[in-house]
């Protein structure tokens, strides 16, 4: 049985470590480095628990803590309300919408479904972008954050592997 | 067999539990001790050291700028200004706050029409500053071309323009000695003044020596920034305090006309009213601009400054140091009259030469001046006489009368960098060579060589001297009330004071004075003085034999030194004047005839000049 197996108490585990996580990064992503360019990108490293987040756990709950989590990244971003909210939920969607795709996939299969969905979703970002006056489109910044979004995702997705205590499934070379 | 698959089936489902919630524990508990660090940090930030972050935050918000006051002028005695502020309009940027600094830079060469090579020499200043120090990239703008940069602005982040002031300097080459420049602010300047927020300090002169009276206070004006740094609103602002005025004892345009009459030559030219030691000129030649340096003299110009071979950055007048030749015979004959050791009209004959030990020292008139008294000989400027005295009275006398006309030391001028000159004597030289004096030594200064030295204005102040009949004034530089005038009564007898002053007068009056054809052209004003040749190289016998090379045939190096010292008018006298002119040749041919039209001007346009002329008895009671 794998952590996919559902049941109420790891339904509940799962999704309080993911929601941690993300408030944890959402957090993280303010602490002044003192980098003009890790300053001025948007690195979604919390996209990695929200994709284990929807690959575990499709029900109401998940998209209502992503709401909450959205609008606190909204607010601590200073983007208008809403931006980050959607950007959550869609990649959410597109992430719960190949749960079956990625039943027992390979390791490799999994990081490419994250990062299309990860390059979809920065599109999302940066045509938002475009069309909202109060919002800065930089198609170089945006590109360079998803491609490190992209990148980061075998080292922050480790602890959620051992979480999974799958490693045959998600091992596989 | 179903049974034990079943049973199988449980413990598997168990063991993963555990080891599920084992690690969803690990991986919470871990999560949350992250949490708690970041709320711990939180406390202590917003709590603990709340105090201390709001007034970081205050700070960051609200930039403290200051407001330069405006730099006190520097003005003549007639209120004509010589130096004061213009407007200066520039650009400074802050790397930290630009984004694009590439982008930014292609925009201000757009817009002012930079070369590559300028836009190259900017990128580079800046780059070689800290990040969050500004940096100077325009100044001297055009008021079109700081509209345009002020247009753009809102594209242009980090870029400040800067509405300053800059010196300007009135009759610069007349003035520049003693009115000095200002500079960029140095290290030695923050050791002496303390850390200033002014950006330019005084660096010689006047504007150096009264720093902290022209600087004035500086005000603070407390403006609210954005996140770029820049102004979004003015909050607060407390004015400084201008800094004062300073005014001199220079007339302007005495100055601007000796300039102009020395020309090309290197020299100075010294007045001084000798009643309150007002310096109404003192101007050095060659000079420079000193606008050069106020707006930043590039390094070419600095150094064939340094290098030229007349050193136009040195103020002679108070810096240079020459032998003073005949103009220091008064002071031997002065020195021999009160010492009793001779008759005013006690003749010495003049033959040309004298005879000293094995030295021969030769008078300037070749073929001598006959027998002659010390009235004569000092309007005819005889040197045998002077040998001849000069021996009679010996070295002590006259070093003692020279010190006592404030030879040898400076004359207390309200202006750094004076020399002090040198009066030779037996300790002198005992201290300097470790040898005793020589009577050829005594008789070569008789005639104001030799070791002795002087700066111009101390021949100036000697023949104030001389003209207030033994009463020594202080020069100064900055005007003042005439209760602050410094005199010292040197004690000398009035009948040998009258000798001198005949002297003085026929040398310029008479036809045997050497300086008969600079004698006044003014109805009722007259001028005495005295002429001074110094040779600055020997002059051998076998050129003696075949005839002297005359100054104009030898390199400027080798011609004589033309000096002369004089006052105006003879009765009354209102003003002494040194001329010296380095190299310049004959003294009488060189120095006095500029001597002579500075003073006509001075007496022809100068108002005090021009009121009556107070009596003896009012010269004694201001004295």
């Amino acid at each position: 049985m794998s952590i996919f197996t559902q049941n109420p108490a790891r339904n509940i585990s799962t999704l309080l470590i993911c929601v941690l996580a993300i408030l944890l990064l959402i957090v993280f992503e303010h602490a002044p480095l003192g980098n003009y360019w890790l300053t001025v990108m948007d690195i979604g490293i919390f996209f990695v628990p929200i994709f284990f987040l929807a690959r575990v756990f499709d029900a109401y709950p998940a998209l209502i803590w992503l709401v909450a989590l959205g609008l606190l990244k909204d607010l601590t971003s200073e983007t208008p309300i809403g931006f980050w909210v959607l950007l959550f939920c869609v990649f959410y969607m597109l992430a719960t919408s190949q749960r079956q795709f990625l039943f027992n996939a390979r390791f490799r299969t999994v990081w490419t479904t994250f990062g299309l969905l990860t390059f979809l979703t920065y599109v999302a970002y940066y045509l938002v972008s475009l069309l909202h006056p109060a919002l800065e489109a930089s198609l170089l910044l945006t590109s360079v954050s998803a491609v490190a979004t992209i990148i980061s995702f075998p080292v922050f997705n480790l602890p959620f592997r051992w979480l999974s205590a799958d490693d045959g499934q998600y091992g596989g070379a | 067999m179903t049974a034990n698959m079943e049973a199988h089936k449980v413990a598997r489902f168990d063991d993963e539990e555990t080891s599920f919630a084992r690690r969803s524990l690990l991986l919470g508990g871990f999560q949350l001790l992250l949490g708690g660090v970041i709320l711990g940090r939180l406390q202590y930030l917003q709590l603990s050291q709340s105090e201390a972050y709001t007034t970081l935050a205050e700070a960051n918000r609200v930039k403290i700028s200051p407001i330069i006051a405006p730099r006190g002028r520097i003005i003549d005695r007639y209120g004509q200004w010589l130096a004061e502020n213009d407007r200066t309009l520039s650009l400074s940027i802050v790397r930290e706050q630009v984004p694009d600094l590439p982008a930014t830079l292609r925009e201000l060469q757009r817009v002012l029409g930079w070369s590559d090579e300028k836009l190259a020499r900017v990128r580079n200043a800046i780059l070689r500053q800290p990040r969050f120090r500004e940096t100077l990239i325009a100044k001297d703008l055009s008021w079109e071309d700081f509209a345009k940069v002020n247009l753009e602005l809102p594209f242009l982040a980090g870029v400040e323009p800067k509405l300053g002031e800059k010196r300007v300097y009135n009759h610069p080459q007349a003035v520049a000695h003693i009115v000095g420049y200002v500079g960029p602010k140095t290290r030695r300047d923050i050791e002496e003044f303390g850390n200033l927020v002014t950006n330019t300090v005084g660096q010689t002169g006047i504007e150096r020596d009264y720093e902290n009276q022209l600087r004035g206070e500086a005000g603070v004006r407390h403006l609210e920034v954005n996140a770029n740094g820049r102004t979004v609103r003015e909050l607060s602002a407390e004015g400084g305090e201008a800094g004062e005025d300073v005014r001199l004892t220079i007339d302007a345009d005495l100055q601007a006309v000796a300039t102009k009459r020395l020309g090309q030559r290197s020299g100075s030219v010294v007045v001084m009213d000798v009643r309150t030691g007002d310096i109404m000129c003192m101007v050095s030649a060659p000079s420079f601009d000193p606008n050069q340096f106020a707006s930043g003299i590039d390094m070419k110009s600095w150094r064939q400054m340094l290098t030229h071979e007349r050193k136009p950055l040195l103020n002679k007048a108070v810096q240079g140091l020459y032998a003073p030749g005949s103009t220091f015979k008064m002071i031997v004959a002065l020195a021999a009259l009160e010492a009793g050791i001779i008759d005013p009209k006690t003749k010495v004959s003049c033959k040309g030469d004298y005879e000293y030990g094995n030295e021969k020292y030769h008078c300037w008139l070749e073929e001598g001046h006959g027998d002659i008294d010390l009235e004569g000989a000092l309007a005819g400027s005889c040197d045998v006489y002077f040998y001849d005295l000069a021996l009679k009275i010996g070295i002590d006398k006259i070093e003692e009368m020279a010190a006592r006309f404030g030879l040898g030391m400076q004359t207390g001028l309200d202006l750094s960098g004076e020399k002090t000159g040198t009066v030779p004597g037996r300790d002198w030289k005992r201290a300097r060579y470790n040898t005793g004096w020589r009577g050829g030594e005594t008789v070569i200064t008789g005639i104001g060589q030799g070791f002795l030295l002087a700066t111009p204005l101390q021949l100036t102040v000697m023949t104030a001297a001389l003209a207030n009949k033994g009463v020594l004034v202080r020069p100064r530089l900055l005007a003042g009330p005439d209760e602050a005038v410094e005199r010292t009564a040197l004690g000398l007898d009035a009948k040998n004071m009258a000798i001198i002053e005949s002297a003085l007068y026929r040398a310029v009056n008479q036809p045997e004075g050497t300086a008969y054809s600079s004698s006044l052209l003014i109805k009722n004003q007259r001028m005495s003085g005295k002429t001074g040749t110094v040779q600055v190289r020997r002059i051998s016998t076998e050129e003696r034999e075949t005839g002297v090379i005359a100054n104009k045939d030898l390199d400027w190096r080798l011609r004589d030194h033309a000096l002369f010292v004089g006052y105006a008018p003879h009765k009354n006298p209102r003003y002494a004047i040194s001329v010296v002119i380095e190299h310049g040749g004959g003294g009488a041919q060189v120095a006095a005839p500029i001597a002579r039209d500075v003073m006509v001007h001075l007496l022809e346009n100068e108002p005090a000049a021009a009121s009556a002329p107070p009596s003896n008895a009012d010269i004694g009671e201001i004295l």
